[in-house]
């Protein structure tokens, strides 16, 4: 890799880590995962990284990336689990916040599948309701519904005042 | 800014603070490596057909393989063993060793016929994988699912008829079907696709037989997607849990001929997630069901539990958890006792049992030293890598070490 394309490339992965980790978080619940995923993306990326530069959005088609492996790594341990019936003997460890979010945390962990997305997606990796309507591949509308739904949940869970988005 | 726009912030930074960002060096040493995998890839790749369901379905062809020779005598002490019983004396150990993170692992499988008393090595076929595990077909046939390092998107499966001697291949592949059949003892259940899955999958129970073909039991479960348990209760009961016409969740009971389920509808809380979510244990003459999963927050409650006298035909709820309010958790499977209490493994509190159905909990004189799983030779504990307890009866144990 030139030493253009490697500057490019720390710039690309100082700015966009987090917020991919937290937009594999939002699919797989599991932040160990998302980070490992979201590693993953990255060394593909690296591999093809003078193609990955000359796209409109980089970023764009590294979240692209991360949600194909998580599909990916979903269906072959849904593929596994289905063959072997197997009873997990133990929780997978979870990283959790500092203590001041447990509440919060506990909630979004709590909302049903499609909630916990949009508000992990949205509110978390910081996406735009358009971007968050791209990776779950559902109308904008959809989501900005979802958003509503799931911040009326979570305000009444957490006994806090609802603004409406 | 609301408060809840301000927790969600807050949220935010918090969790990036607690993401761990590797160097950009590591980066670029996974992709380095992830190159070097992709070069050993060599011939056509084993597709997996992932219909919506997909099955293992094992179809023998000539096996290209050259005969697996007997690994190198593996550190025993310092590989990690999942043991898999058949029955209650006959059980296979795999054991997995993986060097790092990017390396290939190794597998070793052992075989005792004594409840773990003493075990004996086998040979496992040659191959660098980057997972495994392994499922017990009948005493003497196991099957080993396995990805391998040259492509970790699609699952490979060798079988195995004389107890992990010789290997041969199998392509993942549409299923041929047998003739429906009852269940064979020491056989276990699996969901297969009982229209062959050509174009979508229909599911439903079968097993395995020994001519390579599923056998779908006689009649199936009248519940949509059905979880089952893939060995009865001590006296015999099969079970799976799935979804009934009106759907809701419902569980249905039969014997080893398979020829009629009773069926019962189940009112469980909470979000389920198979297959994890289910158990039937038995014990003094009653059988339990439990369900978990995610309620209110955090991960695997005990959303409720069932209890029935009079072996599936009927069921009582005894224990149904509430949306809001601190909630039990569960790890592994219940264990019922022959002195009919019911024990929980549960995090922090430890374990619990109940003396009247499920229907209250409190902690246990008896530590279980960790989450149990029912199996043919009745409740066992993984305590360390190369050492387990097993029970049949949930108050006497027995530690036995894979070595």
């Amino acid at each position: 890799m030139r030493l253009s394309e490697q500057t490019w490339f720390a710039e690309l992965y100082d700015r966009c880590y987090e917020r991919l980790v937290l937009a594999a978080y939002a699919m797989t619940n599991d932040l160990g995962a998302a980070e490992e995923i979201t590693q993953e993306a990255f060394a593909i990326a690296y591999g093809r990284a003078r193609r990955v530069s000359r796209v409109d959005s980089p970023e764009a088609w590294l979240r692209t990336v991360v949600v194909n492996l998580v599909r990916r790594r979903y269906r072959r341990r849904v593929l596994f689990d289905r063959i072997l019936l197997r009873q997990q003997a133990e929780p997978p460890p979870v990283e959790e916040p500092p203590e001041t979010h447990l509440d919060l945390h506990d909630a979004i962990r709590g909302l049903g599948e499609e909630h916990r997305q949009v508000v992990v997606l949205h509110y978390l990796a910081d996406l735009p309701v358009d971007e968050v309507a791209a990776v779950l591949a559902v109308p904008v509308g959809t989501v900005k519904s979802r958003l509503a739904r799931a911040r009326a949940a979570l305000a009444e869970r957490l006994r806090t005042e609802v603004d409406h988005v | 800014m609301s408060d809840l726009d301000t927790s969600l912030r807050d949220l935010r930074e918090g969790l990036r603070s607690t993401v761990t960002k590797p160097g950009l060096d590591k980066i670029a040493d996974r992709a380095r490596h992830r190159s070097v995998r992709r070069r050993m890839q060599i011939g056509a790749i084993v597709a997996v057909v992932l219909v919506s369901v997909a099955v293992p379905l094992l179809r023998s062809l000539p096996d290209p393989t050259p005969p697996a020779t007997p690994p190198t005598p593996p550190t025993t002490r310092s590989v990690p063993y999942a043991v898999e019983f058949v029955d209650r004396t006959h059980a296979y150990a795999l054991g997995r060793r993986c060097p790092g993170a990017l390396d290939p692992c190794r597998f070793t499988l052992l075989a005792t016929a004594d409840t773990g008393r003493t075990w004996e090595k086998r040979s496992m076929p040659d191959g660098k994988y980057a997972d495994g595990s392994l499922a017990v077909q009948s005493p003497s046939t196991v099957v080993f699912y396995t990805t391998t390092t040259s492509d970790e998107n699609f699952i490979q499966a060798y079988i195995s008829r004389d107890g992990g001697r010789k290997w041969a291949r199998y392509d993942l592949a549409v299923p041929a079907l047998g003739a429906p059949s009852s269940i064979p003892p020491d056989v276990p259940i699996q969901v297969i696709c009982t229209n062959g899955g050509r174009s979508g999958c229909l599911t439903g129970l079968g097993t395995l037989g020994s001519d390579d073909r599923l056998h779908p039991v006689p009649v199936q479960p009248p519940v949509y997607e059905p979880w089952p348990g893939r060995y009865p209760t001590p006296s015999g009961v099969y079970w799976a849990v799935g979804r009934d016409q009106a759907g809701h969740w419902a569980v249905s009971v039969t014997d080893r001929k398979a020829a009629a389920w009773t069926t019962t509808p189940l009112d469980v809380p909470g979000a389920i997630e198979p297959p994890n979510a289910w158990s039937v244990v038995e014990g003094d003459g009653s059988l339990y069901l439990t369900a978990v999963g995610s309620i209110g927050g955090g991960t695997t409650k005990l959303l409720a539990v069932y209890r029935s006298k009079d072996r599936g035909r009927t069921w009582t709820q005894t224990r149904r958890a509430q949306d809001t309010g601190a909630q039990m958790s569960m790890y592994g499977t219940p264990v019922a006792t022959s002195d009919g209490r019911l024990l929980v493994n549960s995090l922090p509190e430890g374990t619990l049992e109940s003396r009247d159905g499920g229907a209250t909990f409190t902690r246990a004189a008896h530590q279980l030293p960790g989450s149990p799983e029912w199996t043919p030779a009745g409740y066992v504990i993984q305590l360390l890598p190369t050492s387990y307890e097993v029970s049949w009866n949930g108050r006497d144990w027995r530690r036995f070490e894979v070595s």
